[in-house]
């Protein structure tokens, strides 16, 4: 083919990548940003593919050539690293955005105490590791242009000089474009949006290309994967590749070393973490990838075998199979289209991975040396360093695309490709311990990082490097193949002894043994700086903002120096735009600091000096920001070391400060709230939060106190004493301190709060919740006052019982002595009426005369006698009432039966006396005791009979209310008004004419009053001397019907015989119907039967509570066997009674032991009333009920 | 010639003699038993049960408080009748006698005449009682008491007197003849029909069987 076209159509692709890189550019310049989430995850996948390099696109399928399924663990190490270890690039990422870092180099250096030796030892390892990469993809391109365009489709090597070399030009060309694409203006985060949109675009080139390619050998020219397959299995040495040994350490060696250059490798560290817009896409990355590496692994052993069989072992090179089998086959397209893709692959790795490397060789290793000459720290004056840094870097990228020339010219021309990339995997593993052990072993110290980058460089140098080079440098021979000095076990290829792995094995093995073993080592036995520790603790710890506190800063720098100073690094516009929105970010969060925290003549405080160092990180690197900020603080008050330490310090003990302050606080039972000077809110915990129940809003720092008690003082918070307490407390002059007060919140708990001054002005409260200390202590004081007062009522009503007990006692005393007296008179009387009456009837007999004396004197004794028994009767009367056993059996009843019946009662005594007793009946319905009613008018009566000499007694009633009041009246002799209270006292008797003999017992009114109170029916007295006396007693109406009183016998049919179900049996109707007679007046319910089944007939499944059996019911069986058979049927045994003429103890034994009664005939109705009673109390409570 | 046998038990001698006087003068027909004492009265019935057509029963008397002797009787003689005679005449007292079974009530203060007609009432099968005390209808919540007491036998009834007056089961076993283990079943059987837990209990709740009653109205 015409080297021409292929030119053409080359520069073409080029030209189409540069119009996508610009396009990406201006749009993120707009603002447009990135493309909707899910197309950026989808884009941030495809960035990923910048890991396959040509070494993908040609080298693998000469691996696969080689030895069949080795170019695999290449592929698996990424898969494995995107499929488990999210976490890791969860961290790293965020770490990254925090820190500001830009590469490998910035991301190892920060973590290492912003070390600047380390960040320069890891560019530098960089550097020497990635230039055989870029030399492979130099080698790939040229080797491939070379086929295509050569006139036989096997090159001859031949010596060029280099202006006539393919792999220079493209060097060059690739040099113009990496500085035309990545290195055209200094960019604070070193986000390159166009650059990785042709990136991107190149990723779907070469997989297109790559598939287009790849289909075209299978089902183009060969017969599909089956013929493929089949081809290799005829032959043993393709039917070999096809079966992978997974026990070759190759595979283990190649997964980890491949793992860990998936994340620090210069170039993908910038795909995967710098450039990454958000974490989440790596979770969507974690599929995609994988997923483009299988598809394109499924075609490398197919082509392999496609080779193999087409042109033999040995002919053509194994790396250029995906061009020169389509060139063999005649279609010269198809291998154009496979350079195009090899092209597109390669140039996406030297682009990206010159681009990094630049920025790490500027920002770590040229910056700092202009630094330490003080090129830098003397233009503080104003000169733009951008354009400096800018120049740099182009600078680097040039030097590293010459560097890689030179080594692709030094290096082996048949060295096959993926050898050469491994080499340099090999090299960049040596950054994983540094790496992944710094992001969580915070012990990790930067002297251990560097001894392990040394180790494990120095082994790599020697166990892989320089084995490679021995072929190029003679020198090395001797030393590779006997040793140095020659110690066979050192020799480079078999250290220690350990032969026949693999050399990349080999040397992965021991760089990284020894590369962790110093790491470890070092790391344990070095104490860490300050500024080391902090960063440790950034980095272990999962990403936390660390919040500045506003202290006072010794430097003194104002706001505009730091903006000149952002403006010179990161260049105007950026830098400028950046200042200002932070310093408008400032005023709005702390506007109550004043105009002064934003003011750019102001102070700067640290934390705008954190800012800008951050800012200016991103444009040379942590490292290097450090040494800037302190030069830009230093020169005014401070050393640049003091500046330097003051930096670190200030970073590490802040952390360090506050997290202490945070977690004491935070830890403490008390609520604790401080107040500066100014009297605003400076601290707090959460405790006071909780104890006031404020709403998190509320505080704020720098508040004014006078908001929150306000706002406590709306929602009700303070009592009286609280705001008292609370002005003494804004009076800090005259204020003793510590000062102390309770305060008791709404919600009933209290609050100790103790105040007690600051040394610098103002002051902390602590909130102590004291509500159960105080709970206790009421409790205590209530229980304490209950008991006082407890203690006074029973003293003072067992004083009260006692004198009542004493005058109760006085009054008995006095009661006897009176019964006493009055008991024994009419005893004397009624023994004098004896003795007459004796003597009398010693004399002889007489007549009438003599008899009728002897009745009178016997009259009179009875009389007497009489006397004694009603008094005494009043006395237990009066006892039992006092005893307070009588009890009231109140009920409804019509008043006019009582008084009937005590007209029927008292109206012969009256007409007796020659009274006349009048009674006015009432047709009122009454609620009362009517027996105990009655006593107290058989009371006033009998009185009012006795003391009225002549007159009348009138018994009436009249209505009063809900009151029936029952009134005696007499036309007695009256009561003085001043004895009216003594006539209810027991014994008492006014001195009254006329009653003579029949003398009252003067016990009447005392049981009337007590009677009344026990029936709470009022009973008062009217009296006029010489009128007569009116007694009443109330009496509420009842609301019921009054109950009809019962005949005398009427008790008969009631009570106890409660309609129990009683069965008759015996052989003569005559007797049962008797029976059946007698037992319905008594209240059962009879049953009659001739015999067992008659009664079972008539009981109708109902079972009786007694069975009544005559004893001869007929010829065939006793009255016991029915019985019997009875008790059977029900299977329960129901009270029998036997009645029977015979009286032999054999029939009362057989009933005794069926536990019968016996009742005799002839039969008492007496005794069966009894024993039918008594069976009734014993029957189960439902008696009567049928079952 | 006797038409009925009746057996009187009143502590005093005095009223004894001059019930028996006055009974024989207005029942000629009536035989009378006299006992002073509740064993006396029990020793008299079981002797010739089915002759005796009625006991008297005073309600304090030595051996017995208040209706406990009710009961015992209903246990022993449940076919002989049993009315109480008494100084009492209050309404309570008389109700509670007639829910204990009692086949009448004669109070002491009853004329001769009077108290002869009110026994011929009881031999014929009545139940009598004074017309005062039946005047207030009073729901019986005595009914339940009665019955747990009619549910004890004779000898669980003995028992619990004993319980009453205090005395332990030893004590009990040694007056009654029996073994004490013999006691202690009784004594959990009466707990259980008297629905109660504890001896104790079981004395409170035989006290209500005691009668606090009040005398006749003077006049």
């Amino acid at each position: 083919m015409q080297s021409w076209p292929v030119l053409a159509i080359s520069a073409a692709y080029l030209g189409v990548l540069f119009a996508i890189a610009w396009w990406g550019d201006r749009r993120a310049g707009r603002g447009a940003g990135a493309v909707d989430t899910r197309g950026a995850a989808v884009f941030y996948a495809l960035t990923l593919a910048v890991y396959n390099t040509s070494w993908s696109f040609y080298g693998s399928v000469g691996r696969a050539t080689a030895s069949g399924f080795d170019f695999l663990p290449i592929y698996l190490g990424p898969t494995l690293m995107l499929l488990f270890a999210q976490p890791v690039f969860a961290k790293v990422i965020a770490i990254t955005k925090a820190q500001n870092v830009t590469s490998i180099a910035d991301f190892i250096g920060a973590r290492y105490g912003k070390s600047q030796a380390v960040a320069a030892f890891v560019t530098l390892t960089a550097l020497v590791a990635v230039l055989p990469y870029i030399a492979l993809q130099l080698k790939a391109v040229a080797a491939s242009y070379d086929v295509l365009t050569a006139p036989s489709w096997t090159p001859v090597p031949e010596e060029r000089p280099f202006w006539r070399d393919t792999a220079f030009g493209v060097a060059v060309s690739m040099a113009v474009f990496t500085i035309l694409f990545g290195v055209r203006h200094i960019h604070a985060s070193e986000h390159h949006r166009g650059l990785m949109l042709a990136i991107a675009f190149e990723s779907l080139v070469k997989l297109a290309a790559f598939l287009a390619v790849a289909a075209y050998i299978v089902f183009g020219i060969f017969d599909g994967f089956g013929d493929l397959m089949a081809r290799a299995a005829a032959s043993p040495r393709t039917a070999e590749l096809l079966v992978p040994d997974f026990t070759q350490p190759t595979w283990l060696s190649n997964t980890v070393i491949a793992a860990i250059a998936f994340l620090c490798l210069p170039q993908k560290f910038h795909v995967v973490v710098v450039e990454n817009e958000n974490p989440r896409h790596v979770r969507s990355a974690a599929w995609l990838y994988p997923a483009y590496l299988l598809t394109l692994s499924l075609f490398m052993l197919p082509i392999a075998i496609a080779g193999l069989s087409t042109f033999g072992e040995g002919g053509v090179n194994p790396d250029t199979y995906m061009i020169t089998l389509p060139i063999a086959a005649g279609a010269e397209t198809v291998s154009l289209l496979a350079f195009i893709g090899g092209l597109s692959a390669a140039t996406g790795m030297v682009i990206v991975a010159s681009v990094s490397l630049s920025t790490m060789l500027c920002n770590d290793v040229v910056v700092p040396l202009l630094l330490h000459l003080r090129y830098v720290g003397a233009a503080t004056g104003g000169r733009d360093v951008t354009r400096v840094l800018l120049a740099i870097r182009r600078a680097a990228v040039v030097a590293i695309l010459l560097l890689a020339y030179g080594m692709y010219r030094v290096i082996d021309q048949d060295y096959p490709l993926t050898l050469i990339g491994l080499l340099s995997f090999v090299a960049v593993a040596q950054f994983g311990p540094a790496f992944f052990g710094g992001l969580y072993w915070r012990r990790a110290s930067r002297a251990g990082a560097l001894a392990g980058l040394l180790a494990g460089f120095a082994l790599w140098v020697y166990t892989l490097l320089v084995p490679s080079m021995s072929g190029i440098l003679d020198v090395l021979t001797g030393l590779v193949e006997a040793g140095p000095w020659g110690v066979r076990w050192l020799r480079p290829g078999a250290l220690f002894g350990v032969e026949g792995m693999d050399p990349i094995s080999h040397a992965t093995l021991w760089s990284l043994l020894a590369n962790v073993a110093a790491y470890v080592g070092v790391s344990l036995a070095s104490r860490q700086s300050p500024v080391d520790r902090a960063q440790a603790v950034a980095f272990v710890q999962d990403h936390m903002a660390v919040e500045t506190a506003h202290r006072p800063w010794r430097a003194v720098t104002r706001l505009s120096d730091l903006r000149a100073l952002a403006i010179r690094f990161v260049g105007q516009e950026r830098g400028g735009a950046s200042f200002d929105a932070y310093l408008a970010g400032r005023r709005q969060n702390r506007g109550q600091m004043g105009a002064s925290g934003a003011d750019p003549a102001a102070v700067a405080d640290l934390d705008a000096v954190r800012f800008i160092e951050n800012l200016v990180a991103g444009a040379i690197g942590a490292a290097s920001a450090r040494v800037v900020m302190a030069a830009s603080l230093q020169g005014r008050a401070l050393s640049r070391g003091d500046a330097m330490a003051m930096l670190d310090e200030a970073s590490e003990a802040l952390t360090f400060n506050r997290k202490l302050l945070q977690a004491t606080l935070e830890s403490v039972g008390q609520g604790i709230l401080a107040v500066d000077a100014e009297f605003r809110i400076s601290a707090w915990n959460r405790r006071f939060l909780e104890l006031l129940d404020l709403p998190g809003e509320v505080v704020r720092v720098g508040i004014p106190l006078g908001d929150l008690i306000r706002f406590n003082a709306e929602r009700g918070e303070y009592g009286a004493a609280d705001l008292k307490a609370l002005i003494v407390n804004r009076d800090v002059s005259v204020q003793a301190w510590p000062y102390v007060y309770e305060r008791r919140r709404p919600d009933g708990t209290v609050l100790e709060v103790a105040c007690d001054r600051m040394p610098e002005g103002g002051y902390v409260s602590t909130y102590t919740d004291v509500t159960e200390r105080y709970r206790a202590a009421e409790a205590l004081r209530e229980a304490n006052e209950g008991l006082e007062r407890r203690v006074r009522e029973r003293t003072e009503a067992l004083q009260r019982a006692k004198a009542e007990a004493e005058q109760a006692n006085a009054s008995k005393t006095r009661f006897l002595a009176a019964a006493s007296h009055d008991l024994l008179q009419p005893l004397n009387a009624a023994r004098l009426f004896v003795s007459a009456l004796e003597e009398c009837m010693r004399e002889p007999p007489a007549g009438a005369d003599q008899r009728a004396r002897e009745r009178a004197l016997l009259e009179n004794a009875a009389a007497s006698l009489r006397s004694t028994e009603q008094l005494l009767g009043g006395l237990l009367d009066i006892s039992s009432l006092d005893a307070g056993t009588v009890r009231a059996n109140v009920g409804a009843f019509a008043i006019d039966d009582l008084l009937s019946r005590l007209r029927v009662e008292f109206s012969a005594l009256a007409r007796e006396r020659g009274l006349d007793l009048r009674v006015v009946g009432c047709r009122a319905t009454v609620r009362s005791d009517p027996q105990l009613l009655r006593r107290i008018l058989q009371n006033f009566l009998s009185n009012a009979i006795r003391y009225t000499a002549s007159g009348r007694v009138l018994l009436g009633c009249r209505r009063h209310g809900s009151l029936v009041r029952i009134e005696v009246w007499d036309t007695g002799p009256g009561i003085p008004s001043g004895k009216q209270a003594e006539v209810f006292e027991e014994f008492r008797r006014l001195g009254t004419p006329g009653a003579g003999a029949d003398k009252g017992l003067g016990l009447g009114l005392a049981i009337v009053d007590r009677i009344s109170r026990i029936l709470g029916h009022p009973v008062s007295l009217r009296s006029e001397v010489g009128r007569g006396t009116g007694f009443t007693v109330s009496v509420p109406l009842s609301d019921r019907p009054a109950q009809r009183s019962r005949p005398d016998r009427a008790l008969a049919g009631a009570g106890a015989a409660n309609g129990m179900l009683v069965l008759c049996i015996d052989n003569e109707d005559a007797i049962l119907a008797g029976l059946h007679a007698l037992l319905d007046q008594w209240g059962f319910r009879a049953v009659t039967a001739r015999d067992a089944a008659q009664a079972l007939a008539s009981l109708d499944g109902a079972v009786p509570d007694v069975v009544l059996v005559d004893y001869h019911i007929g010829e065939s069986a006793s009255g016991l066997e029915v019985l019997d058979a009875l008790r059977s049927v029900w299977r329960r045994e129901v009270r029998g009674l036997l009645v029977t003429a015979d009286r032999s103890e054999a029939v009362r034994r057989s009933a005794g032991e069926r536990g019968c009664g016996v009742l005799y005939k002839p039969v008492k109705p007496a005794s069966l009333r009894r024993f039918l009673n008594g069976a009734a109390l014993q029957a189960p409570a439902a008696v009567g009920d049928t079952e | 010639m006797t038409d009925a046998t009746i057996v009187i038990g009143d502590d005093h001698p005095l009223v004894q003699a001059a019930l028996r006087d006055a009974l024989g003068k207005a029942m000629p027909e009536v035989a009378v038993v006299e006992c002073l004492t509740l064993d006396a009265v029990m020793q008299a019935v079981a002797a010739r049960p089915d002759d005796i057509d009625l006991v008297l029963l005073d309600l304090n008397m030595p051996g017995t408080h208040g209706f406990a002797g009710l009961f015992l009787m209903l246990a022993h003689h449940p076919t002989v009748p049993v009315a109480i005679i008494s100084a009492l005449e209050d309404s309570t007292t008389i109700q509670r006698a007639l829910a204990y079974g009692a086949s009448g009530y004669i109070p002491k203060s009853l004329s001769m005449g009077a108290m002869a007609d009110a026994i011929r009432a009881i031999l014929d099968g009545e139940v009598w009682a004074p017309r005062d005390a039946l005047a207030s209808g009073r729901a019986s919540d005595d009914a339940d008491l009665a019955r747990r007491f009619a549910s004890l036998s004779p000898q669980q009834i003995r028992i619990l007197m004993m319980i009453v007056d205090g005395k332990l089961n030893k004590q009990i076993a040694g007056d009654l003849n029996i073994a004490e283990q013999t006691v202690k079943v009784h004594v959990s059987t009466i707990l259980r029909k008297l629905g109660v837990v504890s001896r104790t209990q079981a004395a409170v709740v035989a006290g209500r069987l005691a009668v606090d009653g009040m005398l006749p109205p003077p006049g």
